[in-house]
C-alpha cells in the first residue's frame, strides 16, 4: 500500500471511530470498528502488509478517544427526553414560514436551565413569535418531539432533533466578522454616488459570503437558478484569494521565501492570514475546511514538501473532524468536501486528457490572433472543467435538493474568471471607501468615488448576466427524489467512467 | 450550486502561496487517491498511450485510425458529462410527466423536516407544483416548481418577462398553488383593457351580459396576495372552486363583497384549502344562511383540480 493510500485509510479509520462515538455512541462504534476491521483484514490479505492493520487499529483507537472527549465536553444529543420541558439556545441557520407555523433550523449550543454546552441541530416549530432571521441567536422554550418518520440517510449522518415551543431573540454583541463587514458596507454606501445597496452587498458577499442574509431574495434566487450560488458563499477560493492578497506586501517587503527561515516566517504569516480570514468569515464550515486544507499545505511548504489535491482534501477532512466532529457530515460540510473532490477529479481528468497542444498554443507567439486564441482556449478549458465538476455535483444536488441547473457550467465558466478579476477591485473599493470615510481629503474622496462607480458598474453587470441566465427557459429544473443509494450509485458510475481503463492488447 | 472551480483554484493558490516554485501539480509519485495514474507511467489504452502507440507504429504519420483514437481521450469527458446530464434530464422529464398525476394530492404537514433535510425518496414526496404561466412571458406554458415557490419563480421558469416594464404590474412575492394559472399582463394592459378585443372582455361586462360563450376574460385583479392577473372561464351554470377562486370571482357569490372575499382568501392562505362547506364557517362573517345560498354554487376541489382560476364546469 502506498504512503498516500495509507494516509487516507488512517484518516478514514480515525474519522469513523471519532464520529460514530461522538454522534451515535458506543454501539455505533462497534459497528464502525467491525466494518473498518473487515476492510483492514481485506487490505492485509490483498497487500500482505501488516503495517496497514496496525495503522488502522491505532487510528481507530485515537478516533474513539477523541470522540469520547468531545462527547463529554459537548453532547451531540439533547439531555432531556421527548415531551419534557427544556430550554435550548443557539444560532438560527435558516427559517421557513409555512401556512400554519414557522420552522427554524437552529444550531443548538446551550441547553437546559444551567445552559450547559451541547452541539446539535434542532428544527424548532413555532406557532407564533417574533420575526427571526438567519444569523440571530434565539432561545427556545418547549419540549423535544419524537419523530415517527423512518430515519433517512441524512438523518443518520446529520441527526436533527425536533423541538416544539416558543422562541425569543437573544441580543448578542455582533461578532468580529459582522462588525468588519458592516463597517465596510457603511463606508462603501457613504461614498456610493447613488444609493446602490445591492451591488455593494453583492461585492461583500463574494468576498466574505452572505452570512447575514443582506442580499435581496431576488438576487439570491437568480444566483440559484443560474447555478452560481457558490459565488455568494465563502469557500476555498476565498481563502486562496486572501493568501494572494496577503502575499503581495510580503513579497514587496521581504522577497521570495527561498531560505528555510524565510519559509517558516512566511508560513506563520500565511497561517495568521488564513485563520484571520476564517475568523472574519465567522468560521463557516466551507471556510473552516478550506482553512484546514490551507494549513496543511502551508505546513508542508514550510517543511519543503509538495502536496497535491487529494492529500489536501484528506488532511482537511481529518483536521475538520478533529476541530468540529459534530458538523463533519452536515449538508454544508458534505457539499464542501464533495465539491473539493469533484474539482480534484476534474483536474485529474483534464490532466490525463490534455496533450500539451493546449499549453503550446497558450505559449505561442504573442500576436493579437494568438492572444484571442489563448483566451478562447482558456475559456474552453474552464468550461470543460466546470462541466465535469457540475456533472460530478449532479448526484449530490439531486439527492439533497432535487434540483438541477443545466446552464450552471456555462455561467460558472464565464463568471469564475470575471469574479477572480473583480476581487482586487472589490478590495480596493472597500479600502478606498474606508479611507475616505475616515479621512475625507478631496483626492481620496475622488478616488473612492471612482472606485465606487467602477465597482457598482461591474457588480451591476454581474447581476444583469446572472439574471439573464436565470431567466432562460428551464434554468432551474426540479428532479424526482432520489435515494441515497441511488445517488451513490450515480457517483460510482461517474467515477468509473472517469477512471475506466481498457486492457491493453498485446501482439 | 456549490460545485466550483473556485475550490480548486483555492487549493492551488494556497499551495502556490506556500510553495511559489512548485512545478507540477500532479508530479508526486504517490499522486492520486488510489485510481489516478502517475504522470510518469502512461496508463494503458488511455489517450496518451494510444497516441504514443500510433506514433510509434506509423512513425509519426497520423493515420485516420490514429486520429480517431486520439480523439477518444475526449470521449471520457463527453461520457461523464452526458451520463450526469442525461440522468438529470430524465429525472426532470419524469417530474413534468408525473406531476400532472400528482397535482391533486394535497401536501402533508409531515414533510417540513424532509424539506429541510431534503433527502430520500419517501421523505420528499410532495414537493412539486405545476402552474400554467402565460401572458407576457418568453416561454408560456406549464412549469414545474418546488413547494413554496412564488410567482417570481414561476415567471423565471417560463423564461422571464418579455418586457422589463411588466414587472411593475405583478406581485412577484405571492405564493403559488398547485394547478394555478398565472397570466402576466403586458405593460400596456391598461390601454388595451379600454379597447375590448375579440374574445377578450372585461369581467364586469361578461358578468352583466351573462354570456354563455367560452371566451376567456382577462383581468388584472389585485387580490389579497397582491396584484396578479388570472384568467377566468366564465360559463353559465359553472360553479366556483372556492379553493382556487380569486377576489373578483369570489365577489360574484351572493352576499360577498370585497371585504368578505378578502377574508376568505386570507383564511385560505393561512389554513390551506377548504375541505367542505362546514370548514367555510370558520371564516368570519359566514354563517349557515350564507352557506345555504352557496351550497349549489361552489365546489371544494383541490387547488390543482381546476385549470382556470375558480370556475368549474357543472
Amino acid at each position: 500500500m502506498t504512503r498516500t493510500r495509507l494516509h487516507a485509510w488512517a484518516i478514514v479509520a480515525f474519522l469513523a471511530g471519532e464520529w460514530s462515538r461522538y454522534v451515535w455512541g458506543w454501539r455505533a462504534v462497534g459497528a464502525a470498528a467491525a466494518t473498518v476491521a473487515v476492510l483492514a483484514v481485506g487490505c492485509l490479505v490483498w497487500y500482505r502488509d501488516r503495517r496497514s492493520l496496525l495503522v488502522t487499529a491505532a487510528s481507530l483507537a485515537c478516533g474513539i478517544v477523541v470522540g469520547t472527549v468531545w462527547a463529554a465536553r459537548q453532547p451531540a444529543h439533547p439531555s432531556a427526553p421527548p415531551g419534557v420541558r427544556d430550554v435550548i439556545a443557539g444560532e438560527v441557520q435558516s427559517v421557513k414560514v409555512s401556512h400554519r407555523r414557522t420552522e427554524i433550523m437552529v444550531a443548538v449550543r446551550r441547553e437546559g436551565e444551567d445552559a450547559h454546552r451541547c452541539h446539535y441541530q434542532a428544527l424548532v416549530f413555532v406557532e407564533r413569535g417574533p420575526r427571526v432571521d438567519a444569523g440571530q441567536w434565539v432561545e427556545a422554550d418547549g419540549a423535544f418531539v419524537a419523530s415517527d418518520r423512518a430515519p433517512t440517510a441524512m438523518d443518520i449522518m446529520s441527526p436533527l432533533e425536533l423541538f416544539d415551543g416558543r422562541v425569543r431573540v437573544l441580543h448578542r454583541a455582533p461578532s468580529l466578522g459582522e462588525r468588519v463587514t458592516s463597517w465596510m458596507a457603511s463606508g462603501m454606501e457613504d461614498v456610493s454616488p447613488a444609493d446602490e445597496r445591492e451591488p455593494i452587498h453583492l461585492a461583500l458577499s463574494m468576498v466574505f459570503g452572505d452570512t447575514q442574509g443582506d442580499l435581496p431574495q431576488g438576487v439570491s434566487s437568480d444566483f440559484l437558478a443560474a447555478g452560481v450560488t457558490h459565488l455568494l458563499v465563502a469557500s476555498g477560493s476565498n481563502v486562496g484569494f486572501a493568501l494572494d492578497m496577503a502575499a503581495i506586501p510580503w513579497q514587496h517587503l521581504f522577497g521570495r521565501a527561498c531560505s528555510r527561515q524565510r519559509r517558516v516566517a512566511y508560513g506563520i504569516y500565511a497561517l495568521c492570514v488564513v485563520w484571520g480570514f476564517a475568523l472574519v468569515c465567522g468560521f463557516q464550515l466551507a471556510v473552516l475546511r478550506a482553512a484546514c486544507g490551507a494549513t496543511y499545505s502551508i505546513a508542508a511548504g514550510i517543511c519543503g514538501r509538495r502536496v497535491h489535491g487529494y492529500t489536501v482534501l484528506w488532511s482537511s477532512a481529518w483536521m475538520a473532524g478533529v476541530l468540529d466532529p459534530g458538523d463533519l457530515l452536515t449538508p454544508s460540510m458534505l457539499l464542501s468536501f464533495y465539491a473539493a473532490f469533484a474539482v480534484c477529479e476534474a483536474g485529474a481528468l483534464w490532466h490525463r486528457t490534455r496533450t500539451g497542444r493546449w499549453e503550446r498554443a497558450v505559449e505561442a507567439r504573442a500576436c493579437v490572433t494568438h492572444r484571442v486564441r489563448r483566451m478562447g482556449a482558456s475559456l474552453a478549458r474552464a468550461f470543460i472543467i466546470t462541466a465535469v465538476v457540475d456533472a460530478y455535483m449532479v448526484p449530490v444536488l439531486w439527492w439533497m435538493f432535487q434540483q438541477w441547473t443545466p446552464y450552471g457550467a456555462l455561467s460558472t465558466a464565464i463568471l469564475e474568471p470575471t469574479v477572480e478579476v473583480l476581487m482586487p477591485v472589490i478590495v480596493l473599493w472597500s479600502l478606498m471607501a474606508g479611507i475616505a470615510h475616515a479621512w475625507p481629503w478631496p483626492p481620496i474622496t475622488w478616488c473612492a468615488d471612482g472606485m465606487s462607480r467602477l465597482g457598482c458598474a461591474a457588480m451591476s453587470a454581474v447581476l444583469w448576466f446572472v439574471h439573464c441566465v436565470a431567466s432562460w427557459h428551464g434554468s432551474l429544473r426540479s428532479l424526482v427524489p432520489v435515494s441515497f443509494a441511488g445517488a451513490c450509485a450515480l457517483v460510482l458510475g461517474l467515477v468509473a467512467v472517469a477512471h475506466a481503463r481498457v486492457p491493453q492488447r498485446h501482439g | 450550486m456549490a460545485s466550483s472551480v473556485r475550490e480548486m483554484g483555492g487549493e492551488h493558490r494556497v499551495k502556490d502561496a506556500a510553495e511559489p516554485r512548485r512545478e507540477a501539480f500532479w508530479g508526486e509519485d504517490d499522486a492520486g487517491w488510489g485510481l489516478a495514474e502517475d504522470e510518469g507511467h502512461l496508463p494503458v489504452w488511455t489517450g496518451e498511450s494510444m497516441e504514443t502507440e500510433a506514433i510509434g507504429r506509423h512513425e509519426g504519420r497520423e493515420s485516420f485510425f490514429a486520429r480517431l483514437r486520439s480523439s477518444a481521450r475526449y470521449l471520457r469527458i463527453v461520457l461523464l458529462v452526458g451520463l450526469a446530464a442525461g440522468a438529470a434530464w430524465f429525472a426532470s422529464r419524469h417530474v413534468t410527466m408525473s406531476s400532472s398525476a400528482l397535482h391533486s394530492a394535497p401536501s402533508t404537514s409531515e414533510t417540513q423536516s424532509a424539506v429541510v433535510q431534503g433527502t430520500d425518496a419517501e421523505a420528499a414526496n410532495t414537493t412539486t407544483l405545476q402552474v400554467d404561466v402565460h401572458g407576457d412571458v418568453r416561454h408560456p406554458g406549464l412549469v414545474t416548481l418546488q413547494e413554496g415557490a412564488r410567482v417570481r419563480d414561476a415567471i423565471r421558469a417560463a423564461g422571464g418577462f418579455l418586457h422589463a416594464a411588466d414587472a411593475a404590474d405583478v406581485n412577484q412575492a405571492a405564493l403559488v398553488w398547485d394547478g394555478e394559472e398565472i397570466d402576466i399582463p403586458a405593460a400596456t394592459a391598461v390601454d388595451a383593457a379600454s379597447q375590448p378585443q375579440s374574445g377578450v372582455q372585461d369581467v364586469g361586462l361578461a358578468l352583466a351580459a351573462a354570456s354563455p360563450s367560452e371566451h376567456e376574460v382577462s383581468t388584472t385583479s389585485r387580490d389579497g396576495t397582491g396584484g396578479r392577473a388570472r384568467k377566468h372561464a366564465l360559463t353559465a351554470g359553472q360553479k366556483i372552486n372556492i379553493n382556487t377562486a380569486d377576489l373578483e370571482t369570489l365577489e360574484t357569490l351572493p352576499g360577498v363583497g370585497p371585504k368578505r372575499a378578502a377574508a376568505i382568501l386570507a383564511y385560505r392562505q393561512a389554513h390551506g384549502p377548504f375541505r367542505d362547506l362546514e370548514s367555510l364557517r370558520h371564516v368570519k362573517g359566514i354563517g349557515e344562511k350564507t352557506l345555504a345560498k352557496w351550497k349549489d354554487l361552489i365546489t371544494f376541489g383541490a387547488p390543482g383540480d381546476a385549470s382556470s382560476a375558480g370556475r368549474q364546469a357543472p
